[in-house]
This record gives structure tokens, sequence and C-alpha cells, in this order.
């Protein structure tokens, strides 16, 4: 079978057309009706022009016009690159911009901060879903007026290696990566996670992720692999845990997939307590790791379920999987398993001080790994190496800049960052981009962002010497929240009269973080 | 003042910090991005020092949250109380 993402929907929707693909609440829609409302919306694209290999940005809260618009935009032949709402308008017109997105497709959830989008990004053209936005160079249609466009297939021919998707994640230099996913690479994680996990049509998968997050493939991709139903879990939802709990049990959730904040969420306001979750049969969290002292309490309040902890950067989808359940004796820290198929893992040892406490650097080659990131050619040749693996085949490997332990039995172990990366809420955080961020600001000279933990949770630090000393921390705080996405926002901002450095000149962190 | 005033003064200084935010108070504060669950903490600690109330965690629900109107009532209903 070719690897054709869009394949899956129009395979689900002959097998099973009245089955639910995506509902909320009393809201749904039928195989059949996702495909028809796919096909109208990329006729549509075409339509306007929209040519193979095109951006098209998603702008959207969890909502289900995210769902046709998914497979619309790849009928169409296009990329979709969904964009984070709650990012500043600044860094959302950078993404419209560096990704070249003429088009974007919205619903009139954030309509103010759509107009102040289009207003600061002179490249869109059109956008789908909200109206009447007083934008001259700007044309809008309802989505009313988009399905009701023809609903045959277009004849748009695509192939394995073309581009299905773009997420989007922090990048070093101040700027964004944009991780180039294809049409093979996304239905190879459809395929894998769909075996692994043994999905099926008769599966209820319970979608708690934004469409910008990588851990919403599952739910937008591998459901329709196998015909499953999968439930956009409605924003309050996701803000009140009390009304989430009651939702899992309501929906006959068979799949859970989330941070584990989110399901730490759910113990702590005791969300669970006298729910029947029987139906539920996996658990899988990923995106951090999550501490066993509250694994321990789900097992009290999900006795039957298997749990899997998902490992792998947005770069290569997932690559490996630990699986266990409420009788697998558990070490103090949970490891990241092992390879899953169509994958070959290295662990790579940068000296013999490496070598000899066998943590190295991990990495990864993969049919679900990206193709690139767009436009930054340097860039993605510095993040592949070409290896040859153990059968002599010459591949093509990511570095993941996870440092690993190998144990002999190939189980994997997590041990920290080679870089300065760490993850907040899930999402990633390059500190050397929130130190690049405060520098760009005149009134900042030097400045060291560094992180500290709190019972499980990272928080931001960023110490700052000022240049313009009229200035307080909170004129700093709205300049670099007026640039950067809330999780990157430092929490504590200090002003001091110098950095702390090494004798090499080298910002000193370990003082810092002392 | 009426309580949704104040809801609406909370939310546009100490919350949102947007000097032109305007409100209907039937309209949708979870579905539109105007509240997420770090502003939803930062609301209720607000609402607890203004009106000098404790909000138990079994109240933090959609329907005493979902607009001004929802959590006017709710407030109210807690004063009386």
């Amino acid at each position: 079978m070719k690897r054709i993402l869009t394949h899956n929907i129009y395979r689900s929707a002959e097998k099973y057309p009245s089955q639910v693909a995506f509902n909320q609440l009393d809201k749904s829609i039928p195989y059949e009706q996702l495909v028809n409302y796919s096909n109208a919306l990329a006729n549509f694209l075409l339509e306007l022009g929209t040519d193979k290999g095109d951006r098209v940005g998603i702008f959207m809260n969890r909502s289900l016009e995210s769902t046709y618009s998914v497979y619309g935009v790849m009928c169409a032949g296009a990329a979709y690159v969904p964009i984070d709402s709650n990012l500043p308008v600044y860094r959302i017109s950078e993404i419209i911009a560096d990704c070249g997105i003429s088009i974007v497709l919205s619903n009139s959830s954030y309509r103010s901060k759509i107009e102040r989008i289009c207003h600061n990004s002179p490249q869109l053209r059109v956008v789908i879903g909200v109206d009447g936005i007083d934008e001259n160079t700007i044309l809008t249609y309802s989505w009313n007026e988009v399905l009701s466009a023809p609903k045959t297939i277009p004849s748009v021919n695509l192939s394995e290696d073309d581009m299905a998707y773009v997420m989007c994640t922090s990048g070093t230099t101040g700027k964004q990566k944009a991780i180039v996913h294809t049409h093979y690479s996304g239905f190879s994680y459809a395929k894998l996670s769909a075996e692994l996990y043994d999905v099926s049509h008769v599966d209820v998968l319970g979608n708690h992720s934004q469409l910008h997050y990588d851990i919403s493939t599952m739910g937008y991709l591998t459901m329709p692999y196998v015909g499953g139903r999968t439930v956009i879990i409605p924003e309050p939802y996701t803000i009140f845990p009390k009304n989430l709990g009651q939702l899992i049990e309501s929906e006959e959730l068979t799949i859970w997939y989330s941070v584990p904040l989110a399901l730490i969420q759910l113990i702590k306001s005791e969300a669970l307590v006298d729910r029947d979750l029987s139906r539920l049969r996996w658990v899988l969290f990923g995106g951090e790791p999550f501490s066993i002292k509250y694994i321990k309490l789900l097992f009290e309040f999900i006795p039957e379920a298997t749990y899997s902890n998902v490992y792998g950067p947005a770069e290569v989808n997932q690559c490996t999987y630990f699986n266990f359940n409420k009788s697998t004796p558990l070490p103090s820290i949970l490891p990241l398993g092992r390879a899953w198929p169509e994958t070959s893992i290295v662990v790579s040892y940068e000296d013999q001080i490496e070598k000899e406490s066998q943590v190295g650097e991990l990495l990864v080659a993969s049919s679900t790994q990206m193709r690139a990131y767009w436009n930054q050619p340097e860039l993605t040749k510095s993040k592949f190496i070409s290896l040859h693996d153990k059968n002599g085949m010459l591949l093509r490997y990511y570095r993941t800049g996870d440092m690993v332990r190998e144990h002999a039995d190939g189980t994997l172990v997590f041990v920290g960052r080679a870089d300065r990366q760490i993850k907040i809420r899930g999402y990633r955080v390059e500190m050397n981009e929130v130190e690049n961020v405060l520098l760009s600001s005149n009134a900042v000279s030097e400045t060291a962002v560094y992180a500290k933990k709190h019972e499980d949770t990272w928080s931001l630090y960023a110490d700052v010497v000022l240049k313009d000393k009229s200035q307080n921390t909170s004129d700093i705080t709205k300049f670099i929240a007026g640039i950067l996405p809330n999780y990157m926002v430092p929490s504590t901002i200090r002003i001091r009269d110098s950095i702390p450095r090494t004798s090499a000149g080298k910002i000193d962190y370990k003082a810092l973080i002392k | 003042m009426k309580i949704g005033e104040e809801i609406h003064i909370i939310l546009r200084d100490k919350i949102l910090q947007e000097e032109d935010f305007q409100m209907d108070v039937e309209a949708d504060l979870l579905s539109t991005g105007v509240l997420n669950s770090m502003a939803l903490i930062r609301l209720v600690a607000a609402i607890e020092s203004k009106f000098n109330i404790k909000i138990p965690p079994t109240d933090l629900v959609i329907d005493n949250f979902l607009n001004i109107q929802a959590i006017q009532t709710y407030i109210t209903n807690r004063l009386q109380n």
C-alpha cells in the first residue's frame, strides 16, 4: 500500500461510511461526511490557485472544523501548518512569513486576533471561516461557502515524498524551526502506532492536544487510518479537569493520549474518583518525563488499562515505547523503553568519559522521521548524520540532542539534554532562544536564562543586566510576552549588576541555578 | 458596583491586561482563548480576594465559569449563603 495520508479517509469512508470519524459533544462527522467536506475544501483551495506543496495555515481552537481542514488541505496537495492560537501576533506573523503562507483557515472564535494577524501579515491573501475582515487586501469566505464547493475527489496526484504537514517548534537562534513531515512519514506514524497499540475501528480516542502539538497526530492521522473515532475535547473541558473526568467516562473512551500534566490535573482535582473508566484500555503519555508517584495514583483509578510512555521528538514523531501495567515492577525513573518497528537507534558517545558512563546522544533513523526543517538547509544538515546500521545499510540519522543510557536488553533511559532545552508543560523551550529575544530589547545588555525544578515542574528564570536603568522587571516581562509564547516567558526576572561567568568567560549557569 | 462589572474589571486589569478589553456578559470565555488554565488560576485568586470567599475545587466546573454571567450568578449564590 502506498503511504499517502489522504487515502486513509477514502478507504475508511468506503468501509465505514456512517461510522463517526470525529465528534465534539453532540456534534459529529461520519467518515462519509469527512470525505465530502475535505473534497469540497480541497476543490475550493484549488480554485483559489493552491498548488502542490503550498503551505496552508490552520488557526483554530480545538474544533471540528480543524478535522476537515487537515484533510482538505492535504487532498488539495498542500501541507497544513497548525498555528498555536496562544502565540503573540508578532510570532504568528513570523510563521506566516517564514512558511510563505497565503491562505489561513480559521473560525469565528479568534476574530479579533485574526484581524490583528491580517494587519501584520502582508503576504496573507485569503482567510476562510471569519467573514468581514476590514483589510482591503484580504479575501474572506465563510465555511458555508467553502463546503458548498464540488465534492468530487480532486485530481491531485500525491506521492509519498510530498509534504503533508509542518510543525513549528522553538529554535535556538530566536527563530522557530518548522518541521516538515511528508505523507510517508505521517502515514508511517499512523500505521506503526495503530499496530503497536492494536487500534481498530471500534476504538475511541480522546484527543486532548491542540493541532500544533505532535500528540495530535494520533487523533488526526492514526484513527482515520483504522476507521476509529476521535473525540476532539472542547476547550472548556481542557481547562476544568472535573468536567474532563466526566467526559472520559461519558464518551466511553478506549484510548487516552496526552502530556503528563493533563493526567496530573485529573488526579489532583479528584476528577477520576467514582468514575467508571473500565473501557479505557490504553493510557498513553509523552512530551516530558512522568513521575512514578503519579503513575501509581493513576493505577488506583484506572487499574485495568495498559500504560505507554511514548517517546520521540516531533522531528521523528515517535521512536520508542515503554508499555507497562499495574503489575509491572517499575524502576524509580520510567524508561523510554525500546525502539518500535522501522526504526534504527544508535547511542553515540562523543568521548571516552561518555563511553565509560554509558551515557550518549540518541540518534534515530526511522520511517516516521521528518524530511527537513523548512527553509533551513544548514540547520537540517547539522541535525542529520549518515551512518551504517547493524546490517551495513547507510541510513540518515536524526540527532535528538537527548542524552540516554542504554541497558543490555536494549531499553533506553532518559538522562538529560545535550543542549539547553527543557520542557515546560510539554512544550519545548530552548533557553538560548529566550536569551536571544531578551538581548534584542534595547533595554537589556546582558542576560542569562536558566531553569529550576520545583516538584516535577520547571520554572524559567532570567537574570538581566540593564542598559536602560529606567526599565523595571514588568517592562521586561511585557516586552518578552509580546514576542514569545507564554510558556517561554520567564516566571522570575531579576535585575542584577553583572552575570556570573566562568574563568573561560562563559555564563556560569551552575552558579546561577544554585 | 454590580458584580458583573467587577468581574469585567478583574478580567481587563488583572488577567488579560488589555486596556480596550470588552466582553459581552454572555460571550464564551472558555472556547475563545480568553481564559486558559493559567488565567483561570489567577482569576479564581482575584475573585477570592475581591469578594472574600473561598472557591473550593468542587466548584471549579464549566457551568460556573462559562461567561461573565455565569461567574456573576455563582458569586451571588456564594455571597447569599
